[in-house]
């Protein structure tokens, strides 16, 4: 089983969960908060990948990485959650008028031009921000995260930068 | 200013901006929603909403099941079969064939009748049927059904299914606004394409020219699955729908749903008692009925996801089999879990795992080596084969199973061409394929250890070489100990070797370690003692491989 820094040993938590929850939580819910739009939704989707994560405990706490494993479900739960935005403003032309990029970051809190301007972002150009910078993850691990090669990882995050810088210039002038 | 310059600053920007954004979230009470998922909370995203207000909602009971499941799943791993203990036998035999003794006789209670399909039968009568990562089965035919061009991984998802009328796959780019789209591939290689879906994953296909998908409604909380005809008057659009539970549909292996004589089934779910998801209708909408009532296959896994490493199979025809899988110590681990037994053409049933060495170590959710996939007889035996290297199987049903090769944006199909003979081929009748020698092919006396090399292979035969990482496989005793101490090489996986570097010491003898493509299995024998011979052995693998591999191999003294 992988070993989480700081997990407790007493019977509340002879597997290790509380302490994997501990560590991770709050990064997971800032993660989700960037990948959905929205600081509630993202707690909503942090949440869920934890509940997912605890019921597979048993094989997914016997990884070297857990959070690996917790990280891309909150990634595919946000797609998910994309997805069924795209098919609202499909199917509803009066809700895609309303949900436009700037709109659906305007509960993030701080920061909320740089984070609509992370919106804007092509799916992996934000996924690789938001696990790079909100989750604090190393180049490689990025690269295990998004299951790509860590050049890869390297030149996406390049990209995104440009295209942030060319966003906020716009803004400001 | 140049570009670096300005790439720092939006780099500082982030790393600031990040900061706040984590740190605004300090005050969330984690011990209470911490609470909240040991006592199995269900976020209500996933549910529905009230007002906007999202709700927490524990379900007690459900807790306790989560806690006793994995309680359950923790005690079966321990105690169940343990390759990192048990590792080679340090005196393997002279000569192990690569294709498995066929299994005992057929079970004297053949399936002769079909009760419900939903009616498991008690009886058990299973031969026990084993694959080992150590002597990998013969590989399996296939037959090519054709390629379609789907998203790369990162773009976008695939899901494939079959049915009476062929083969369809649906694919799912990410982007925002890109339709869902459906290829069908008939069973004369035809592809017809139907290009906006108003659904979303393909979860079966047929009877009839009738697709079922899952599709998120137009709020949060319309869940759905739906048939969708991929011809007539309301192609592409849905013609009946049953709300679902969404939690059923994120991340699950292939083969999880497939046909029940009553409707599209998630098949585990099913089998613990579930309706159908859908019932069958026809082009129009009207109920249809299927042909061939499906079997169902339970298994005695001991946890929803299955551990791939085999156990009892149970079919709703009466019929069982015992499977006993050895898979490599160091198997990469599966993102969705393993696949369930399922249906499969001419009344058989399949199994699908993997057993060989993690491809990529360095990750969590590696690369899975040596697929291989049982075949469960109608007359309770069961064979093993290997899949064709980058091969997995996708889908499967009594229609048959269909095997998938993604490479970029291409996805090759192919139908697995099982062998009507039985009893299986032995070492003798081997797949035209395949060769396999008792004899060294290979063989010389050396007074020292020789250096082995695949430096010579041809181009796309550079052996993937990697470290042992974390524990590694660790087997004790595997490489050293006998006259036939011996490294073994895997299609897909790789010698056991503490190095990296086309040349490694294994144990204190020289070695080759990579990958062997489409070949099954490659046995170096080194001599007990100053390595005062070595010879090697080649199972099962092609003669073409033979070849490239003897002409690529140097041997330096």
């Amino acid at each position: 089983m992988a070993m989480v820094a700081g997990a407790r040993t007493d019977s509340e938590d002879d597997d290790g969960f509380d302490a994997f929850f501990r560590l991770e939580h709050q990064r997971l819910v800032a993660l989700g908060s960037v990948l959905c739009g929205d600081r509630e939704t993202g707690r909503d989707v942090a949440q869920e990948a934890l509940a997912r994560t605890y019921k597979e405990w048993a094989r997914v706490g016997r990884l070297e990485r857990p959070g690996a494993w917790t990280r891309r479900v909150v990634g595919n739960l946000a797609r998910d959650h994309a997805r069924h935005r795209a098919v609202q403003r499909r199917r509803l032309p009066e809700l895609a008028r309303r949900t436009q990029a700037g709109a659906v970051v305007s509960d993030i809190g701080h920061d909320g031009e740089f984070w609509a301007a992370v919106a804007t972002l092509p799916d992996r150009q934000r996924t690789a921000v938001a696990l790079f910078y909100v989750g604090d993850r190393s180049i490689s691990q990025v690269a295990e995260d998004m299951g790509v090669r860590e050049g890869t990882v390297k030149t996406t995050l390049h990209q995104a930068r440009i295209q942030l810088r060319e966003l906020l210039s716009e803004d400001q002038t | 200013v140049n570009d670096n310059t300005l790439d720092d600053s939006i780099d500082a920007r982030a790393r600031a901006a990040a900061d706040r954004l984590v740190a605004s979230f300090a005050d969330v009470d984690t011990d209470a929603e911490l609470h909240a998922v040991r006592r199995g909370a269900i976020s209500q995203t996933f549910e529905q909403t009230h007002g906007g207000q999202k709700r927490w909602l524990a379900i007690a009971a459900a807790g306790v099941l989560v806690v006793g499941g994995t309680v359950a799943l923790a005690a079966n791993v321990r105690s169940g079969p343990s390759p990192a203990t048990d590792p080679t036998p340090t005196e393997p035999p002279a000569s192990v064939p690569a294709v498995l003794p066929a299994p005992t006789a057929p079970s004297t209670t053949p399936a002769t009748t079909e009760p419900p399909a939903t009616t498991l039968a008690t009886e058990v009568s299973a031969s026990v049927s084993t694959v080992s990562y150590l002597a990998p089965p013969p590989v399996l035919p296939i037959r090519s059904l054709g390629t379609v061009s789907v998203p790369p991984r990162e773009l976008g998802s695939y899901s494939v299914a079959i049915g009476d009328a062929g083969v369809a796959v649906s694919q799912s780019p990410y982007s925002d606004d890109a339709p869902t789209r459906i290829d069908v591939i008939d069973l004369d290689g035809q592809i017809r394409t139907l290009a906006d879906v108003d659904a979303d994953v393909l979860l079966a296909y047929g009877p009839g020219d009738v697709a079922y998908l899952s599709r998120q409604g137009v709020s949060i909380d319309e869940f759905a699955v739906v048939a969708v005809p991929l011809s007539g008057a309301a192609a592409g659009t849905a013609v009946a729908s049953e709300p679902a539970d969404i939690n059923l549909f994120v991340e699950y292996p292939p083969l999880s749903f497939g046909h029940s004589t009553d409707g599209v089934v998630h098949r585990r779910e099913y089998l613990r008692g579930e309706e159908p998801v859908i019932s069958y209708v026809d082009t129009d909408g009207n109920p249809a009925v299927i042909d061939t009532d499906p079997a169902t296959f339970a298994s005695d896994s001991p946890d929803d996801a299955g551990s791939g490493l085999g156990g009892t199979i149970t079919s709703s025809t009466g019929t069982s089999w015992s499977l006993t899988v050895e898979a490599a110590p160091d198997r990469a681990d599966t993102y969705a879990g393993f696949s369930p037994p399922a249906p499969g053409s001419d009344g058989r049933g399949v199994y699908v795992t993997h057993i060989g060495p993690d491809g990529n170590p360095t990750v969590d959710f590696g690369e899975a080596t040596i697929r291989v996939i049982a075949t469960l007889n109608p007359d309770g035996t069961a064979e093993w084969w290997s899949l064709p290297v980058g091969w997995q199987v996708v889908a499967s049903d009594i229609w048959g199973t269909v095997l998938a090769k993604h490479t970029d944006n291409q996805l090759e199909l192919a139908l697995a061409d099982f062998p009507d003979s039985t009893p299986r081929p032995t070492p003798t009748t081997a797949p035209e394929t395949s060769t396999s020698t008792a004899a060294p092919l290979v063989s010389t006396q050396l007074g020292s250890c020789p250096t082995l090399s695949f430096s010579a292979l041809a181009p796309g035969w550079e052996p993937i070489l990697k470290d042992e990482q974390g524990g590694g496989s660790g087997l004790p005793g595997n490489h050293i100990g006998g006259v036939d101490s011996y490294v073994n090489l895997f299609a897909g996986g790789s010698v056991f070797g503490p190095r990296a570097g086309n040349e490694t010491v294994v144990d204190g003898y020289s070695a080759i370690r990579g990958p062997i493509e489409g070949g099954l299995g490659l046995r170096i024998n080194i001599g007990e003692t100053d390595c005062e011979f070595f010879d090697l052995h080649f199972y099962g693998i092609t003669e073409r491989d033979v070849t490239r591999i003897t002409e690529g191999l140097q041997i330096t003294t």
